[in-house]
């Protein structure tokens, strides 16, 4: 069991550094740091893993069944040079 | 230009007034970027315009393009800050429609998970809660997680150092898992 207040300390550590953390964008140190409390810590563990579906449930937002907007886009730029030209 | 990409030549020869490759970047480039300011403004018939207005802008100024970013960075960027301009201009318009709403019935809440499968459950609470995200807070999250690109890219489309970025993603991912928390 580590002391209390080392473990207060992580404990926030990981609270600021948990997307970080799954963004794969910590340094070594720090992601193990991370990794080593959420492994002693309930709260952080379910933190971290609710926190990594969210972000897959977000990814799965992406992409759209609507219409292109590129023809649209494409007659005003035309619409906007014969304009500008005449 | 800052790095090769495949929109390096499209852009040079753009920039020479060559208006058919600058129509191959908007079949590139537009309808990711409609999603994106779709997403921010969360109205379609507005998502169009600004997505004209940013191609427009784009193919004005686009001798004015130095290539010190990636062309698309530059791209989302104009498109952004037009939206969160709208958006602002919207907000004062709402500030003074919210004071009339505090005498009306509150609405519905979202509708619960009865009868539809889990998984529509929890993107149609995703859906929801970035919609309530302040839009400090939305773009980060859209550009980052729902779009897919770099902290480095997101960053230098908002204007923000990413250190700033990272901190508004991770608050506005923390908000939204705690708005969806019954559907994880």
């Amino acid at each position: 069991m580590r002391h209390p207040i080392r473990f207060h300390r992580d404990h926030r550590f990981t609270v600021i550094h948990a997307s970080g953390y799954l963004d794969g964008e910590l340094d070594a140190d720090a992601a193990r740091r991370v990794h080593d409390h959420a492994h002693i810590c309930p709260k952080c563990h379910e933190m971290l893993d609710s926190l990594r579906r969210t972000i897959s449930g977000l990814r799965g937002l992406r992409g759209s069944s609507r219409a292109s907007v590129v023809p649209d886009v494409l007659d005003a730029l035309r619409s906007d040079d014969e304009q500008r030209t005449s | 230009m800052a790095t090769d990409s495949p929109d390096d030549a499209l852009v040079a020869r753009a920039q020479q007034g060559d208006a058919g490759a600058f129509e191959e970047l908007v079949r590139l480039h537009a309808d990711r970027l409609h999603a994106v300011v779709q997403r921010l403004v969360n109205d379609e018939h507005e998502a169009q315009e600004i997505t004209q207005e940013t191609f427009l802008r784009a193919w004005r100024g686009i001798r004015g393009f130095k290539g010190e970013a990636q062309f698309f960075t530059w791209l989302y960027r104009i498109g952004v800050n037009e939206a969160n301009r709208r958006l602002k201009r919207t907000a004062n318009a709402a500030t003074q429609r919210s004071l009339e709403d505090l005498t009306q019935e509150p609405r519905d809440p979202a509708p619960g998970p009865e009868g539809q499968s889990e998984q529509r459950d929890l993107q149609t609470a995703l859906e929801a809660a970035v919609r309530d995200l302040h839009p400090d807070y939305r773009t980060p999250l859209i550009l980052r997680d729902i779009e897919g690109l770099s902290t480095n890219e997101a960053a230098a489309i908002t204007g923000l150092h990413p250190a700033a970025f990272k901190s508004r993603l991770h608050r506005a991912r923390l908000n939204v898992r705690e708005a969806v928390a019954k559907y994880l």
